[in-house]
């Protein structure tokens, strides 16, 4: 964590989540353990996110959203060669259908915190000694 | 004839003798006078005898020879004359020693001669007889053909063979046999006769003898046959055997069985015919039918005799036939009758005491029987009804052309398609009221056709029952149709408002677990009695919120199974993991579980399920051990039994009723007070479906002070070798 890949900080997070409440109290859970944390309220909106921000270590990442849901989202990052292999993990209330999904793992709602830091500090750590190395 | 009578009469050696002299004398004289030439010539001896004496001696042979020869002749005639005397008394005698009459007769009638045979059997003398015209003796009735036959003889035709009848002296007739030849020439008639009375007697005796048999045999009524024990071909046959079969007699006679009936027949009564003849008693065939060539089959009842010569080979069999046909059909008829009788005073009781209407009616329509049931639902007295036209009194007029072609058609054809079988249709009550019935037709063949009974109800009432019912059932349709929408709008309903709930919970869950972190991070130790309450204040904050959100996820899971919406998400799952993690769960959240979970779960038990489902499931029998098992130890086990994995939850608590066990699969229940433990008792019915849904079965075993143990049998899927393996995480 808070390690730096190519002169930038590889602690990058981007939540695709339609939710507000919810995106917002991921955001200020995940900052307050240091993470630069980026919000898109849907699967188009995080696409055309990514370009612009620092690529993340972890994309927690929704599943039914208006606009492009999270199936949509994840077929079309699969497609992008550098982002295809980005950590994605699925927060969502049911836990359905998401093994369509080529995921790291699936967080139900309501999260669980400490889970949820766990999981980001285990695929971040694991992105970026992999960038690095 | 006359060479006999002659050899007869006369002396053989004295006719020798005489012939012999007669026939040497001449050589005698020859020999003399070759012996006196002789003497002449030559010997002295011969020389001295004179020629006188020679002479003389020529003389006396000449003489001696020619005497001889007239005693020959005279001798000859005398004889002659004899042999004609002796031949006439001959004829005579045999004339008169035969026994058959032999007479002359001229040309004009009378009797020439007559030999005493004439006399014997005619009584008459031969005078008498010569006297008359023979035409005289001959009977009246005889007389003109006797005529003509005597004029035949005259113009010189003989005649065999003739008969006539005599008068003889005593007055009676004798019928006689005539022979003739005529000498027409001489004008002589040459005739015999034999006395044929007694054989014409005779004869007639034996006519009527015959014909007394005859008479008889043809006027038995059976038929009567005889048949060659050797060949079994017919030899007699009555008059009513004739009239049986329909073959003439001389059709009949010298044939046999194989001449009139099928092989098959023939066969088995020729064998029966020899049977008959082999066991040589009477024998009865008690019932045989044939065919006969004008009255169709019969049936006979037949007795056969065999008939034996004298030293009891088999000569005749005799049939004797019995005609039963009539008796045999008059039988049956009676004990039809009998029959008939019987069922139908059966019937009768049947009809009289039958708890529903029961009208009979003939082939012609007419009602036959009307029991008093049928008096109570038509209105109409036995008395009124017996003898009416069915149709017209009990029938609505819109349906009596359906039951009068009904009718027609079962008489034609024998299909009744209403018959037999329970209908509902309309009857008329007296007073024309047109009311519901029930009824059941039964045809039953009577000796006039067919007798039709009709068991008949009055369903007014039930009609009425059934309507209410049918209104009822309606009603419940609608009722239930309108129950089952608001259930579906309920599940629905339920199904978003869990889901809007549920939306708001997930945000407070994390931000209070954002404050218990933060707070724990706090370390001022003039704050830490305020942080300890803020603290405490968030836990339970925290842990109320997850017993809310529990809460709308049973209530989610139950609107998805009521509006079957239950669907699986089946993965690769270990079994073992699923366990360890409700059990950490349980054991970080710090629940009073004083003596332990015992954990006893087989390594790799592994199954292709919804991971997230079967996690709930578990958790929740282990949330209920906790709940109810008083704080005494919880037994987890779990192993594989072949293609099933089996997971039992035991604890040793309160414990459930019988009563109780029967429904806590169900939705909405729980087996202890809602005061006592709180939640919505939908667990368990979700834990069930879910299992059911996975092909399992949930169990319990519980006695009440002594603990509850859930069995779960799971059938072990195969899963999907290229499916990814995807991590499962807890939270």
């Amino acid at each position: 964590m808070n390690s730096e890949v190519n002169g930038k900080r590889c602690n990058s997070i981007l939540i695709v989540e339609d939710e507000k409440g919810i995106q917002e109290i991921l955001k200020m859970a995940l900052e307050m353990e240091g993470y630069q944390v980026f919000t898109a309220d849907n699967g188009k909106e995080g696409l055309e996110l990514l370009p612009k921000m620092p690529t993340p270590c972890l994309i927690l990442l929704d599943l039914m959203m208006p606009v492009m849901n999270g199936w949509e989202f994840a077929e079309a990052l699969s497609k992008e060669m550098t982002l295809a292999t980005i950590p994605v993990v699925i927060v969502t209330a049911y836990g359905e259908r998401a093994e369509s999904i080529p995921s790291k793992g699936v967080l139900k709602k309501p999260i669980d915190l400490d889970a949820l830091l766990r999981i980001a500090n285990e695929w971040c750590e694991q992105w970026c000694n992999g960038k690095r190395g | 004839m006359n060479s006999i009578h002659r050899e007869r009469n006369k002396d053989p050696t004295k006719t020798l003798g005489r012939n012999f002299i007669g026939k040497m004398l001449p050589f005698v004289f020859l020999l003399v006078l070759i012996s006196v030439i002789f003497s002449l010539s030559r010997n002295s001896i011969i020389k001295s005898i004179p020629i006188v004496v020679l002479v003389q001696l020529t003389t006396i042979f000449i003489l001696g020879y020619i005497l001889r020869n007239s005693y020959v002749e005279l001798n000859r005639v005398e004889t002659k004359h004899k042999l004609e005397l002796e031949r006439r008394s001959d004829y005579e005698k045999l004339f008169n020693l035969s026994s058959d009459m032999i007479c002359m007769a001229t040309f004009d009638g009378h009797f020439k001669q007559v030999n005493s045979a004439f006399e014997r059997i005619l009584g008459y003398s031969s005078k008498d007889l010569l006297e008359r015209p023979f035409l005289e003796f001959v009977h009246p009735d005889d007389y003109e053909r006797t005529k003509e036959e005597f004029e035949k003889l005259i113009m010189g035709i003989g005649s065999v063979d003739f008969e006539n009848r005599y008068l003889s002296k005593d007055g009676t007739y004798k019928v006689l046999g005539w022979t003739s030849s005529v000498m027409k020439d001489e004008g002589i008639i040459f005739a015999a006769a034999r006395d044929l009375t007694k054989m014409k007697h005779a004869n007639e005796e034996m006519r009527k003898a015959y014909d007394f048999v005859e008479a008889i045999l043809d006027n038995v009524p059976n038929m009567i046959f005889v048949k060659d024990a050797q060949d079994l071909k017919f030899l007699k046959f009555n008059k009513a055997g004739e009239e049986l079969l329909g073959f003439k007699k001389e059709d009949l006679l010298g044939k046999n069985d194989y001449d009139f009936f099928p092989k098959n027949e023939a066969d088995f009564f020729t064998s029966k015919d020899q049977e008959v003849l082999k066991g040589k008693k009477v024998f009865e065939i008690p019932e045989e039918t044939i065919q006969t060539k004008d009255k169709g089959s019969r049936v006979l009842r037949t007795k056969k005799i065999p008939v034996f010569n004298a030293d009891g080979s088999p000569r005749y069999l005799v049939g004797i036939s019995e005609d039963i046909t009539e008796f045999k059909k008059i039988n049956e008829e009676r004990t039809r009758n009998e029959f008939a009788l019987k069922r139908a005073s059966l019937i009768n009781g049947l009809i009289r005491y039958s708890l529903d209407g029961v009208v009979g009616m003939n082939v012609e329509g007419v009602i036959t029987s009307w029991n008093s049931q049928a008096e109570k639902i038509f209105g109409w007295s036995e008395a009124e009804a017996l003898g009416k036209d069915l149709a017209s009194l009990i029938i609505p007029h819109e349906y009596r052309e359906a039951h009068s072609i009904g009718l027609k058609k079962f008489l034609l054809t024998g299909i009744g398609p209403i018959l037999n079988t329970r209908i509902e249709l309309v009857g008329l009550r007296k007073g024309e009221v047109v009311f519901p019935i029930e009824l059941t037709v039964i045809p039953i063949p009577d000796n006039h056709g067919w007798l039709f009974y009709a068991y008949v109800r009055d369903i007014s009432d039930r009609k009425i029952i059934e309507q209410h019912q049918k209104n009822l059932l309606q009603q419940e349709h609608l009722a239930r149709e309108a129950a089952e929408q608001s259930v579906a709008m309920r599940d629905d309903f339920l199904s978003i408002a869990a889901h809007e709930l549920k939306t708001p919970l997930t945000p407070i869950s994390m931000q209070l677990q954002l404050l218990e972190r933060s707070l724990n991070k706090v370390t001022s130790t003039d704050s830490f009695s305020i942080n300890k309450n803020l603290l405490e204040i968030t836990k339970n904050s925290k842990k109320e919120v997850d017993r809310l959100a529990r809460l709308i996820d049973e209530l989610l899971d139950v609107s998805r199974i009521s509006a079957g919406r239950l669907t699986l998400h089946k993965r690769k799952t270990i079994l073992n993991d699923l366990i360890k993690q409700v059990i950490d769960r349980h054991l970080n959240l710090n629940v009073k579980v004083v003596n332990g979970i015992h954990l006893d779960v087989k390594e790799g038990l592994t199954g292709y399920w919804d991971a997230s489902r079967l996690e709930s499931v578990i958790e929740n029998l282990v949330t209920n051990a906790i709940k109810y098992g008083e704080g005494k130890p919880i037994e987890i086990k779990a192993w594989q039994s072949g293609d099933t994995v089996i997971i039992l939850v035991k604890d040793q608590g309160i414990g459930i009723c019988d009563e109780d066990q029967k429904k806590i699969f169900q939705k909405f229940e729980r087996a202890v007070s809602v005061k006592k433990f709180s939640g919505l008792g939908l667990g368990l019915y979700i834990s069930r479906k879910i299992v059911e849904a996975h092909g399992g079965v949930i169990k319990l075993a519980s006695k009440v002070g002594h603990g509850s143990t859930f069995r779960i049998e799971l059938p072990i899927e195969r899963y999907e070798e290229t499916n990814p393996d995807p991590l499962s995480i807890s939270t």
